[in-house]
């Protein structure tokens, strides 16, 4: 039943985060046209849209909302680790990463609470260029820090069944073969992609 | 006990913030302390109007000001009072804004914001905006054609620029001075403050004063918050508002003084446009009256011609008086 | 009360949170348990906020031309036309790497995704003629720095978001240091290479050779021709630029090296796309505890505790760089920066130190700490491609350090190094 819940979740998760993914993706591929026909248009033509600046910004919003559960799934999310590193898979260790993860569930609990507080408000103001509702932009909050949610739940669901001496691993191709790396299994910390998003 | 947090982005070198002390002093000495004031100048609690409007409806700010470009965001109509020419002299605008328009506003920004924003009071922040260029002076609009001009994201300044044969680009401000250095714009809608305090007298070396629009500072309050006060409190804060919209009405005209010498000292040129180049510079407003009233149908017509009626009736006022003490020898 | 945020910060920095929710949960606790939830909404605001702006548009952009740069094979092209110009050299390859790392950084904003890019051609390559795993590591480690130092940097660029400086001031500043450091790395390989007797090539490439491979390389190496021009010549704004970079690396990479397919391009924009999340989400996490570091008021406790120190500018300015080395050594370049640059700043600016010029010496002093351990993402990114411990490669790095901390304290104190350029340009007065 646990382990059927845990793969469940990690089947939804995957395909929701990757389906998020992808849009991000698009839409940063729009970011980039945006930009550089504006470019062209401004300096080619003497032309200048009033709305490039905003949209393009809120397309970079939207892109980083929806690829933010994508990278807390794959553990992308930097942080100072030794103490994580030093008790990988001993019994302290997965105790600590489930208390962070259950913190984590915690924050983005809150974050869905506040997001929807701010679609409700946004929905009479309006954006300077477009004048559309900023609510409607505000959209993509509860939608990245829900999947985050589901995402962090599944990591806990997953750890508290290690913690009871049972193993589901899911299956997900982008997250085997780093071990010789010195992370732990599931993090895949040092996959170039990966290390690309880490600082800068 | 009360406290409220009062915030703009302007720094500590404004007018804002010589206002806001004195509304701090005001309401903390007029109500025993039962109000406190937090005066919080810069972006730190809030970075954009959009930002600062949205933390004014979730009480995370209790006062913000906004030009009425910023106030756009909550109440798009407003930029009638950013129609380019509408307003003569000082002595008008400083009449129309102290005058029955606010209530008009006070109403109109109430229900648009299902109640959550109020207006307390109105003031300036920048006093007028000129046109300001780099290499070329202008004094007609004719002199406009082919020139990059800096402009808010705010379909009214594009308009007026576009109209004068230039070409509109918006920046954010913070990237202005490199655009100018670099070319990727001729000039800027800009007040003379706002070009000192950016240093961007180093670039700008012509001004030319046809004052295309007042700058307004309207301050308001989260009516939730506002609320919250007692019959005496709320007085309070409305006459401290008063006050403080009072003390950027003076204290700017005086801050620009410093300004005008340092854009003079930089080698800079302030034009003053004739009367007949000055009518040229009006008929370019037409299409952006246009634009507003199309944009915001019955609704901006209504205002508009509120705002115009005032206008009339304060210059008449004006002129009479004025005829009557010359008359007086 | 004032700082029991930086107690949640501290005890969840050590038990390993991600600094992304720390910087939310920290003071988001804080605020709680002082009753201040409306300031909740503030928090979550100002990440939605930070994320929101048009000049931070430069990081996704010169990530994506980066990408672009790995994927259309420009990486190799410099490689093979540096070998032909020094190869022949005693331990050429490592002098090779220090000028392969100087010509990609004209396009490549990120110290982190060179060090992969470059890491994994050079070290093979090294192992090959003879230098130790280590070794070769150490030089990558140290010659990638270069690549965040010298323009475009997505490092310079946090620095100037977050600190309303201009970007294209301190890219101008930061190309005098860039060169610095490469030569004093090109130095210290040289003393090694005689000591040691490290590998050279057998002989030195023809004429035919050094313009065939010159010849390969030329297009990509316009790039940063075509940034520094447009930007200077008033065709786009430093964000447009990143987009141009962007736009001309994948032409060269579709139509000129032809080593990207059409095919390939939703890959690029996906990674690019996913790493530019992670990054944007932190500096809105950063944005959003900035915020309540200045509604405590710490920048004025911390500045006026520093004060009572010293008020000498060059004393305080030693102080501040030993401290933001002890700082790179446990926490990664970008939200460092985020974090202290709004305290630390003002401090330095009150006592007379141009902005710009602090601006560029900080971020360099953070850049370094990319590949000093036991925090040093360089340094992982090195060690997961050469299969070399951590320790090991950061023994061999003492050197090339050493010489860094030389041009860092060079540049401290003599500061129209970083000046001359931007005041040439007219960005400073
Ligand atoms: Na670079
Ligand atoms: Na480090």
């Amino acid at each position: 039943m646990f382990r059927k819940l845990i793969i469940g979740l990690d089947w939804f998760n995957t395909i929701a985060t990757k389906a998020a993914g992808w849009l991000a993706t698009v839409l940063l591929m729009v970011m980039t046209t945006v930009v550089t026909i504006h470019v062209i248009c401004r300096y080619g033509f003497g032309y200048s849209f009033v709305w490039t600046e905003e949209v393009a910004r809120y397309l970079m919003v939207w892109m980083t909302f929806l690829f933010f559960p994508l990278g807390h799934k794959r553990g992308m999310n930097v942080a100072v680790d030794f103490l994580v590193v030093a008790f990988r898979n001993t019994k302290a260790g997965i105790a600590l990463r489930l208390v962070l993860e259950i913190m984590v569930v915690v924050l983005a609990v809150f974050c869905v609470k506040i997001s929807l507080g701010m679609i409700g408000r946004g929905m009479s103001t309006m954006t300077q260029a477009l004048q559309v509702p900023v609510g409607l932009i505000y959209l993509v909050l509860p939608l990245s820090f829900g999947l985050t949610f589901l995402c962090a739940v599944e990591k806990v669901l997953e750890l508290s069944a290690r913690l009871a001496g049972q193993r589901v691993v899911a299956i997900d191709e982008e997250t085997i073969s780093t071990e010789d790396h010195g992370t732990d299994d599931e993090d895949g910390a040092t996959l170039p992609a990966v290390a690309v998003g880490r600082s800068e | 006990e009360t406290t409220l947090n009062l915030t703009f982005l302007a720094n500590q070198n404004d007018e804002d913030y010589d206002g806001a002390m004195v509304f701090k002093n005001y309401v903390e000495t007029n109500t025993n302390g039962s109000v406190k004031v937090d005066v919080f100048a810069g972006a730190q609690l809030c970075g954009s109007a959009v930002e600062c409007f949205e933390s004014l409806k979730a009480g995370v700010v209790d006062i913000y000001n906004g030009t009425a470009g910023g106030a756009a965001v909550i109440y798009p109509p407003i930029q009638a009072l950013d129609i380019p020419y509408l307003f003569s002299s000082d002595r008008v605008v400083m009449d129309v804004l102290r005058g029955p328009l606010e209530q008009q506003i006070r109403e109109r920004v109430l229900e648009a914001t299902n109640n959550e924003i109020m207006l307390l009071a109105i003031g300036q922040t920048g006093g007028w905006r000129g046109i300001g260029t780099t290499k070329k002076q202008v004094k007609t609009p004719a002199d406009m054609a082919g020139l990059k001009i800096r402009t808010i994201e705010s379909p009214i300044q594009q308009t007026l620029v576009r109209n004068m044969g230039a070409s509109p680009t918006p920046l954010p401000f913070s990237e202005v001075y490199t655009g100018l250095t670099t070319g990727v714009i001729d000039g800027s809608l800009n007040s003379i403050s706002d070009i000192v305090s950016a240093n961007l007298n180093e670039q700008i070396k012509y001004l030319t004063l046809e004052r295309n629009a007042y700058m307004t500072n309207m301050w308001y309050i989260g009516n939730t918050k506002f609320q919250s006060l007692t019959e005496e409190e709320k007085t309070v804060v409305l006459d401290g508002a008063h006050l403080f919209a009072d003390v950027t009405f003076g204290v700017q005209p005086s801050k620009e003084l410093a300004a005008y010498q340092a854009f003079r000292d930089s080698g800079g040129t302030i034009y003053i446009p004739t009367k007949e180049e000055t009518a040229e510079f009006k008929k370019q407003a037409d299409p952006v009256r246009e634009w507003y009233l199309g944009q915001y149908g019955e609704e901006g017509k209504e205002f508009l011609a509120i705002i115009e009626d005032d206008i009339k009736q304060a210059s008449d006022k004006i002129a009479a008086a004025n005829q009557a003490a010359i008359a007086n020898q | 009360m004032t700082f029991l945020y930086i107690w949640f910060f501290a005890g969840f920095l050590i038990i390993g949170m991600p600094m992304v929710y720390m910087m939310l949960l920290a003071p988001g606790i804080a605020l709680y348990l002082e009753g201040k939830e409306v300031f909740l909404n503030l928090l979550f605001q100002r990440l939605f906020a930070g994320i929101d702006s048009f000049p931070l548009m430069a990081l996704p952009f010169f990530i994506l031309a980066g990408e672009m740069m790995t994927a259309g094979g420009v990486t190799q092209r410099m490689v093979n036309f540096a070998n032909a110009l020094i190869g022949h050299l005693r331990g050429g390859l490592a002098h090779v790497t220090v000028c392969s790392a100087v010509m990609l950084a004209g396009g490549c904003g990120s110290a982190v995704a060179d060090a992969s890019a470059l890491g994994s051609i050079m070290i093979p390559a090294m192992r090959k003629s003879g230098y130790s795993a280590r070794f070769s590591s150490a030089v990558v480690a140290a010659s990638a720095v270069i690549v965040s130092i010298i323009p475009p940097s997505g490092i310079f660029i946090l620095y100037a978001f977050i600190m309303n400086v201009s970007v294209a001031a301190m890219f101008a500043g930061g190309v005098i240091a860039g060169l610095l450091i490469a030569i004093a790395l090109m130095i210290v390989i040289a003393i090694r290479a005689h000591f040691e007797k490290m590998p050279r090539a057998d002989k030195r490439a023809s004429m035919a050779v050094v313009l065939k491979t010159g010849r390969e390389a030329f297009l990509p190496l316009m790039t940063p021709v075509i940034l520094i021009g447009g930007i200077i010549g008033g065709v786009f704004t430093p964000t447009e630029a990143a987009a141009i970079a962007a736009v001309y690396s994948m032409i060269l990479g579709l139509f000129y090296t032809k080593e990207i397919k059409f095919s390939g391009l939703p890959g690029i924009f996906a990674r690019t796309a996913l790493s530019s999340a992670v990054i944007l989400m932190l500096v809105g996490a950063a944005v959003s505890f900035a915020s309540v570091v200045s509604l405590k008021g710490t920048p004025q406790l911390v500045s006026s505790f520093v004060l009572s120190i010293t008020s000498d500018p060059y004393l305080l300015f030693f102080l501040i760089n030993v401290l933001l080395l002890i700082v790179g050594m446990l926490m990664d370049a970008g939200p460092a920066i985020l974090i202290l640059a709004p305290i630390l700043a003002p401090v330095m600016t009150h006592l007379g130190i141009d902005p710009v010029h602090f601006a560029v010496v900080m971020s360099i002093n953070m850049i370094i700490g990319l590949i000093t351990p036991p925090m040093g993402l360089v340094l992982f990114v090195i060690s997961g491609i050469s299969r070399e411990r951590v320790e090991a490669i950061s023994l061999q790095l003492l050197p090339f350090l050493f010489a860094e901390l030389c041009v860092l304290a060079l540049i401290t104190y003599v500061p129209d190094l970083v000046l001359m350029l931007p005041r040439a340009l007219g960005y400073v007065q």
